[in-house]
């Protein structure tokens, strides 16, 4: 019995295997990974836990993701309490003392944003499950994306001292490209400032008040809690008479409820993906915003044509 | 003097956004910035236990005294409303070195009772992690859980038979280790101090020893499969050996595009247990298969087939039949119906039961 055990697992490790030069870097969400993708060139090798059309606040901590976070040498995180439900389980699985909090390879993407919705006076359940730190959907805003891709080529140069000149060239580059595409999609946005919208789930606030979006009411009123039929009722008085033509949306919500309360005053729920890799084509951070910019001027221009 | 106040003004704001953040930090020294994070886990139950026919065996055949232990043994459900279980979790890092998580149940109104009290390592090398305290030992999948985790309302026949209603719950010392495999795998070895009845030594001085090997893989985004075996060996009262081995399979499907709204879990457990008594061996096993499913965002059906007494004849088994509806709110609470049809001790009997589970305090993460 006891030989057989141990005959197990000497063959496991003789299956161990380790790449070697390029910093191993794990980021919690898509968006993540494709600026340390841009940064890191190929000089890193980046993995992301949560797909591109995944809701990252529902991703499970599955022990295949522990090995990820056992084996990189920089671990990226959104923060915020995003992934509160399953991160700490999987730096606690990992047991690697480099992305551990405190540790150089842990990068909490967060730091320094200015964060929206931080709430006021107490928080509790009766609000559902609400992020006391302030809303996390940060990345939304490209702006911020700047900042956290400076973050992260600091962090590149700091464990990678060798490399840091790529990394600072390949953060320029995406500057340059990304500010010039910024002021681009500012001015396209002009044609929808102010625009007045309803939104599924508090995902859109970075970018409403980037684009001069209003958002006026929510479908889910409070945070992961499904919305109650009084609520509903409301919302739906509320578009009709604000005259509200469209609901944003994020792709993987099953939106049987929101797609009743659109088809009910007859405006249009708006899918879109919350981070590259949510829908074909979209790989890059940019492609994102190309997308979501996209979409939204095909809805919200188009309508506003038809009155 | 403008810049001053100003300053003073800048400095104040600063200190009082501070105290808002880290709960109110004083020159005192009453702080609750390093407070641990504390929840609480409720569990409330209501059980009916359907033939008369189990009762009157009981009756004619057993004392009272009996019958209460009987109860004892099956899980301590007894007929009427009770407060099951209330935990209190507090959890914490220690230092930069250790975190440490205390679990502390009371069952009923019976007093207070150290659950779990576990400081694990955050910064050992080689991807090891070393556990001291008193935990649940690595046996298997469902002796891990604690009583609100249960999928079904009272734990597998196998696990009550052999490991009791506390499960095999021991002071010890366990050393996990992450394998450099091309999948996950994870050894977990600990030395346990034997206190349970299956290890009770008689001189007290005997340790048990505990071997769990886990592994897992991902198939494909949306499915995983997790094979787990499991050893463990220690002297018993008679002053020989007791040993059980188990084995564990898992397959979990949660499609990750809708992943709040469908998933399946199917798992199956066999646990063997062979106690030496010197002048005969006594060996019992049994196994569960349960599957559980999720058709809608709040709302999940199982079913669980339960069978003990695996190398006995046919009359000798215990089998037990249950099916779950489970109403799940909010990730802070749950309402279950379970239905189970028993055939103990060759007795027949269904049993009703109700049960309501609330969480409240610090958010908890969701252990795969």
């Amino acid at each position: 019995m006891k030989r057989a055990f141990f005959a197990t697992f000497i063959c496991v490790l003789a299956v161990a295997g380790q790449v070697v030069g390029e910093i191993r870097v794990v980021t919690t969400t898509a968006d993540l990974a494709a600026l340390a993708r841009a940064i890191g060139g190929d000089r890193v090798e980046v993995k992301s836990i949560a797909r591109g059309y995944q809701d990252p606040h529902y991703v499970q901590a599955k022990p295949s993701y522990m090995r990820l976070v056992n084996r990189a040498d920089l671990l990226v995180y959104t923060g915020l309490q995003l992934e509160i439900g399953w991160l700490p389980l999987l730096i606690e699985g990992g047991r690697n003392r480099a992305v551990v909090s405190g540790g150089r390879g842990n990068l909490d993407a967060a730091h320094g944003i200015r964060i929206l919705e931080i709430p006021e006076g107490e928080v509790d359940r009766t609000m559902g499950d609400i992020h006391p730190e302030g809303n996390p959907h940060y990345m939304l805003d490209p702006r911020n994306g700047l900042q956290v891709a400076a973050a992260i080529a600091g962090r590149m140069a700091e464990l990678a001292p060798e490399d840091a000149e790529i990394f600072a060239a390949n953060l320029e580059k995406f500057r340059e490209d990304l500010s010039a595409r910024i002021a681009a999609w500012e001015r396209r946005a002009a044609a929808f400032d102010g625009k007045r919208v309803v939104a599924y789930h508090r995902q859109w606030e970075y970018l409403a008040s980037w684009l001069g979006l209003e958002i006026v009411g929510y479908v889910e009123n409070r945070p992961g809690i499904p919305p109650s039929p009084r609520h509903l009722a409301a919302l739906i008085e509320q578009m009709e008479r604000g005259d509200i033509e469209v609901i944003l949306c994020a792709n993987f919500v099953g939106s049987a409820t929101a797609k009743r309360v659109a088809d009910k005053v007859n405006a249009h729920l708006l899918a879109l993906p919350i981070t590259p890799g949510g829908e074909e084509g979209v790989e890059t951070y940019a492609d994102l915003f190309e997308r979501v910019i996209g979409r939204l001027e095909a809805r919200l221009i188009e309508s506003k044509g038809t009155l | 003097m403008f810049l001053i106040s100003g300053c003073l003004l800048a400095l104040f704001c600063l200190a009082s956004n501070l105290e808002a953040q880290t709960g109110g930090a004083t020159t005192t020294g009453v702080s609750r910035a390093f407070n641990p994070a504390i929840s609480v886990n409720g569990l409330f139950l209501g059980a009916l236990s359907s033939t008369e026919e189990h009762e009157e065996a009981h009756e004619e055949e057993h004392e009272e005294a009996h019958e209460e232990e009987h109860a004892h043994e099956h899980g301590g459900t007894e007929e009427g409303m009770q407060v099951q279980e209330v935990e209190l979790q507090l959890s914490s890092f220690v230092d930069p070195y250790l975190k440490a998580d205390l679990t502390l149940a009371m069952h009923g109104s019976e007093g207070i009772e150290l659950e779990e009290g576990v400081v694990t390592s955050l910064a050992l090398p080689a991807s090891l992690t070393l556990r001291v305290g008193k935990f649940y030992a690595a046996l298997g999948k469902h002796n891990l859980l604690h009583t609100h985790q249960f999928p079904f309302v009272r734990p597998p026949l196998v696990h009550e038979h052999l490991l009791g209603g506390h499960g095999l719950n021991e002071v010890g010392i366990g050393l996990d280790w992450l394998l450099p495999a091309a999948w996950y795998a994870e050894l977990n070895l600990q030395v346990l101090n034997g206190d349970h009845d299956l290890f009770a030594a008689a001189d007290g001085e005997d340790l048990a020893y505990l071997g769990h090997l886990k592994n897992f893989w991902e198939m494909g985004e949306s499915a995983t499969l997790e094979l787990g075996g499991s050893y463990a060996a220690g002297k018993n009262a008679h002053d020989r050996t007791t040993q059980l081995a188990g084995g564990d399979l898992t397959f979990k499907w949660r499609p990750v595009r809708r992943a709040i709204y469908r998933s399946l879990t199917l798992q199956a457990e066999y646990l063997y247990a062979a106690v030496d008594h010197g002048d005969e061996s006594e060996t019992e096993g049994g196994l569960y298969c349960t599957g559980q499913y999720q058709f809608a965002r709040r709302w999940w059906v199982q079913g669980q087939y339960d069978l003990f007494g695996l190398p006995k004849e046919e009359e000798e088994r215990d089998h037990r039949i249950s099916g779950l509806l489970a109403f799940v709110p909010s990730e802070f609470s749950s309402l279950r119906l379970q239905y189970s049809r028993n055939k103990v001790e060759g007795e027949n009997f269904g049993e009703l039961f109700l049960q309501f589970n609330f969480t409240i305090g610090s958010h908890p993460a969701h252990r795969y």
